[in-house]
């Protein structure tokens, strides 16, 4: 990587601001001290492993997305940008800023509650990654997309914390019905699913992400919408 | 043009802090109720809850008062969520605008600019929710008589208001020192820990008990309704219990407004 790309991403991570970061990190770094801690206190293995698949495919995905859509609306030089350059590709840049270390963090948490037999129940070594990975694609897209739409960073955490809860919450409702099984985000974590409903569940949502991000990069076609208005 | 020259302030430089208060509370009110993405989102989560609403089979109790409360219940189990963040921007929105600078050269203080903001903004927000409470109501009255008003108007303000009140108030201070976006993730993990983190995970947590902002206990006391924590922890809510749970809603958001309202007093020029 030579200096200017260096300096360029330098300068977007000042364009973003400490926020989004902190606010992704915060979210899977705390799930992690969370189950750190009741390892360490003795808390049950039952308890221990709900909370390692909580902090995996709850909290760092549900952080990561609202970190993410954060950054939407907020740049007060986005004229000058769209003058010089594509601005869809200037915001995924820096969505990616936000989500890469996001994930990587995640990643390590996977590794190192493994390593301390914290695991959610039924999940082998694919779990390292598709334990979180998809419900993560999944959010930060669906959160990008309504941020982009809406023009509102307030209303895609809203609502995506929103279904994130209410798919917790409604999770029998959910799974009994053929198509909303498929976007079940905690299925990664879920007792006794049959292996094929699983393998269906974990392409589908990177599926939705990716349709979700094809989308807000339609939307981002025209970026003069984010000129001169405050949030809608 | 002569008059304008002669006048050395602003109207509101001979008002009170009241009518100051009131002013920038009427304007935030209608900047927030236009917002588009306010109503979106908080009906967007009232409907999500109770297009499959909690407890299995509720709808067909003959019992008012619990009909109401359980209905109160899934109304406040996800709409905070979306009041909350979509009040979070408001917070900082003047530094953001740059507006600050001109703000601090008016006669309108930091005090009703700050209490304007919650009163009026917070209201605004909470305008959809009391919009579908009265739809509910006005089906439930089609179904069942006029019986259901009373009883109905009470649930909103004994269940869903305080809620709303609370995480409008600290929706409105909070974000001043973390911003938006880590504050919005702070509310989702306190809304799940505070209210649906139950005594049966081991973890501590105010859920079940009266701290808690989700209102079981005025809805099991007053209202016959559905408790769910509440009842792993034993309790029966008591009236007094209901009243604790309410006060303390209240003056924790009174509370985060007063204290918000000195560090800011303290930092401003004017």
């Amino acid at each position: 990587m030579n200096r200017s790309t260096w300096a360029r991403l330098r300068l977007e991570l000042r364009v973003i601001g400490i926020a989004p970061p902190v606010t992704a990190l915060a979210a899977t770094l705390g799930g992690a001290i969370l189950v750190i801690v009741m390892h360490a206190t003795g808390a049950g293995a039952e308890h221990v492993n709900l909370a390692a698949g909580a902090a995996l495919a709850g909290f760092a995905p549900l952080g990561t997305a609202v970190a993410a859509s954060s950054i939407v609306g907020r740049d007060s030089g986005a004229e000058l940008v769209m003058t010089t350059t594509v601005y869809r590709r200037v915001l995924f840049l820096r969505v990616g800023l936000v989500v890469l270390p996001a994930a990587l963090v995640t990643l390590l948490d996977a590794v190192v509650f493994r390593a301390l037999n914290a695991w959610p129940a039924g999940q082998g070594t694919g779990g390292y990654v598709l334990v979180w990975a998809p419900p993560m694609l999944w959010l930060v897209a669906l959160a990008m997309l309504i941020a982009i739409g809406l023009r509102s960073p307030g209303a895609a955490s809203g609502l995506i914390a929103g279904i994130w809860l209410a798919q917790d919450l409604m999770r029998s409702a959910i799974l009994d019905n053929t198509v909303l099984r498929t976007q079940f985000l905690f299925m990664g974590v879920a007792d006794r699913v049959p292996v094929h409903e699983w393998t269906v569940n974990r392409i589908a949502l990177p599926t939705v992400g990716v349709v979700a991000v094809i989308a807000a990069g339609l939307l981002l076609g025209r970026p003069e919408r984010f000129l001169g208005s405050d949030a809608a | 043009m002569t008059a304008v020259l002669e006048r050395t302030a602003p109207p509101t430089a001979a008002q009170g802090r009241l009518a100051k208060t009131v002013a920038a509370a009427r304007y935030e009110y209608l900047m927030q109720v236009r917002r588009p993405a306010v109503w979106l989102v908080v009906l967007a989560l009232i409907t999500l809850r109770c297009a499959s609403p909690f407890p299995p089979g509720f709808t067909s109790t003959t019992d008012h008062a619990t009909l109401v409360a359980d209905w109160a219940f899934n109304f406040i189990m996800l709409c905070p969520i979306g009041v909350g963040a979509v009040l979070a921007d408001r917070a900082r929105r003047e530094a953001r605008l740059e507006l600050n600078d001109l703000l601090t050269s008016t006669p309108t203080s930091i005090g009703p600019r700050l209490w304007g903001k919650a009163i009026g903004a917070g209201a605004a927000t909470i305008t959809p929710v009391a919009v579908a409470w009265v739809g509910l109501l006005g089906y439930l009255t089609a179904q069942r008589g006029a019986g259901v008003i009373p009883v109905g108007l009470a649930a909103f303000a004994a269940i869903i208001l305080p809620a709303l009140l609370f995480v409008a108030a600290y929706s409105v201070t909070i974000p001043y020192l973390t911003g938006p976006a880590l504050y919005r993730l702070g509310l989702f993990g306190y809304w799940i820990w505070g209210n649906m983190v139950g005594p049966r995970y081991g973890i501590p947590t105010p859920a079940g008990t009266p701290f808690e902002p989700i209102g079981e206990y005025p809805s099991g006391a007053w209202f016959h309704g559905v408790m769910f924590d509440a009842k792993q922890r034993g309790v029966h809510a008591t009236g007094g219990e209901a009243v604790l749970s309410i006060s303390f809603l209240l003056l924790a958001a009174l509370a985060a407004l007063a204290i918000t309202h000195y560090v800011l007093s303290r930092r401003s020029p004017s």
